[in-house]
């Protein structure tokens, strides 16, 4: 892959001496030429230490698809959608992330290949974030309209037909108090913890499973809220037995 | 019924839910864990505090969502229409990035200029000598330092602090009016500080320290383990961040902060084993957990590093108490 227009003005921006012109321009056409296979950490470390737009201009084709698919995500669950915006998030995202002289990618310590994508997912969702709540929006002069942030969290719950609170609080009261004898079974506090995100959440087992922390593929997180959910249903029913003996 | 319990279970995810309260995590927090970029016991508190609180929950749910599925095809033909796509955009992009990492063009300085450079970095550096000395009154570590000396809010011990006797105070949190100018003019600095960066460790620890003398553990803890992410391994923060929890342990009668308390503490002594405030709170919890033998050696231990005469004679009191108590089989 060859960056033909960058890569020329990237010699014009840098040889300050022309008789250096030539010289620039082998090794920057050589650097150019060698962007694209370079492994997503050596970019990174390249767009920091070198910082020539040729190396930028990699990360942002390479990256753009992760960065811009977050921002439509989150920026949906706000009701929004209009391209311009979600390009002008996607801008402020790229700016985010080279700002401070490239602090966010300097002090990111991956801990796989694939962490970076964690990484700039994290800057875009913050960037959209910041925008729906107001500081950047009345910077652009869109109205300044602050749209809470419980707008996102509510379209989590959108599709989830509720109990009536007073009938949710005694449920939930019930279901901690059976859980609390878990450890019969074998259940841990994560196991717990996995039983509410399913039930009191709504988080399907896949999405679990994508916590890392959790460390379960989603059988495994199948097992668990299968194990937990036969648990508690029989300590509620001899519960309702000897409740009413009769 | 099980048929109906089922039902029912499911229907727990619908409703109204309440907004996230003053002690939720922010949502980048719950973004950095769908995201795997937090490890250990960060992780372990938000998935434990998700899992009870309706409004987190619901976040956690929301962006792991959105971090985890696949695009589909109609995100994807989203993604083709932006302007962003295109090559111009591309390079466009690179070079407001390249500028804005300051790495964007190399300048050759001229013999002149770096004879000015040189003359002010001199200049500088005379200039810097002065106002550090002069700057040190208004440092605000000293002025919290200060804060607790004049109103000593709790037993455990500050860095760099006199000691002083400890004023219980009655009541609610008390008027604004009654807590020391110092704590204030610390909190407006480090306020100010935070805000042009927000990230800074040294501005987070200061702040989690005011958090502490206005009685917030909670705060202090949330700003702790945040300043952590930014420096694992400190040793200050992990002292702190172990008094935090001490406080938090007493304030609302949460044992089992104590042994968080413990924990931290002991990884900063691992680190730096001889620092005072750090082997005095651990002696201090190790009392408040009835752990007498624990407790007497680390008084002892406080006492061989030299303290200066409150400390001193506050630790000796406290070791010959405990012994007492000791020999006389109750607990303190």
């Amino acid at each position: 892959m060859f960056h033909g227009n960058a890569c020329a003005e990237v010699v014009v921006g840098m040889a300050v001496n022309p008789r250096d012109i030539r010289g620039a321009y082998d090794t920057i056409q050589h650097t150019c030429v060698n962007q694209a296979s370079r492994s997503s950490d050596e970019l990174i470390r390249a767009c920091i230490e070198e910082g020539n737009e040729a190396a930028w201009e990699e990360f942002v084709r390479r990256f753009r698809g992760v960065i811009a698919g977050t921002v439509v995500r989150t920026a949906r669950r706000f009701g929004a959608s209009d391209p311009q915006l979600i390009d002008d998030l996607v801008q402020d995202t790229y700016l985010k992330i080279c700002a401070n002289r490239c602090r966010v990618l300097r002090e990111f310590q991956p801990q796989a290949e694939e962490s970076i994508f964690g990484l700039l997912r994290t800057v875009a969702f913050s960037v959209t974030q910041d925008h729906f709540r107001g500081g950047l929006a009345a910077k652009r002069g869109a109205g300044g309209q602050e749209i809470p942030l419980d707008r996102y969290t509510e379209s989590a719950l959108a599709r989830h037909e509720g109990l009536p609170p007073m009938e949710r609080q005694i449920l939930l009261g019930q279901i901690d108090k059976c859980l609390a004898g878990a450890d019969e079974v074998g259940a841990g506090e994560r196991d717990r913890q996995i039983f509410w995100l399913y039930y009191r959440h709504g988080m399907t087992s896949r999405a679990i499973a994508a916590i890392s922390r959790i460390g379960l593929t989603q059988k495994g997180v199948e097992s668990v809220i299968q194990r937990l959910t036969s648990f508690v249903k029989r300590r509620m029913a001899e519960g309702n037995s000897s409740a009413n003996p009769l | 019924m099980l048929e109906e319990d089922d039902t029912r279970f499911r229907r727990l995810a619908g409703g109204p839910r309440k907004g996230p309260g003053e002690g939720c995590p922010d949502a980048t927090e719950w973004a950095r864990l769908a995201a795997g970029l937090l490890e250990g016991q960060r992780s372990d508190d938000l998935l434990a505090h998700a899992s009870r609180c309706d409004a987190c929950g619901a976040m956690l749910n929301a962006v792991t969502e959105d971090f985890s599925q696949e695009m589909t095809a109609e995100e994807s033909q989203v993604l083709q229409d932006l302007g962003s796509v295109s090559p111009e955009w591309h390079r466009r992009m690179a070079r407001k990035m390249s500028e804005a990492s300051g790495r964007g063009r190399v300048v050759q300085m001229r013999f002149w200029r770096w004879v000015a450079v040189a003359a002010g970095v001199i200049l500088m550096a005379g200039a810097g000598w002065w106002a550090w000395d002069r700057w040190g009154a208004d440092d605000p570590a000293r002025l919290i330092a200060k804060a607790y000396t004049q109103q000593r809010p709790f037993e455990l011990r500050i860095p760099d602090a006199e000691n002083a006797p400890v004023r219980v105070q009655r009541g609610g949190g008390g008027s604004v009016f009654g807590r020391p100018a110092a704590l204030s003019e610390a909190e407006a600095r480090i306020a100010l500080e935070l805000e042009r960066d927000p990230e800074n460790v040294k501005w987070l620890s200061l702040r989690a320290r005011a958090e502490l003398l206005d009685r917030d553990p909670d705060a202090a803890i949330t700003t702790l383990q945040r300043a952590l992410e930014r420096k694992p391994d400190d040793p200050d923060l992990l002292a702190d961040l172990g008094m935090a929890y001490a406080l938090r342990a007493e304030a609302q009668n949460r044992d089992v902060d104590y042994a968080r308390a413990i924990e931290y503490l002991e990884r900063s002594l691992k680190a730096k084993p001889n620092a005072p405030e750090a082997v005095f709170n651990r002696a201090l919890v190790y009392e408040r957990m009835f752990l007498y033998d624990d407790a007497i050696r680390e008084w002892r231990h406080f006492l061989e590093l030299g303290a200066g005469d409150g400390w001193k004679e506050e630790a000796q009191r406290r070791l010959a108490e405990l012994e007492q108590k000791k020999k006389l089989g109750r607990q303190p």
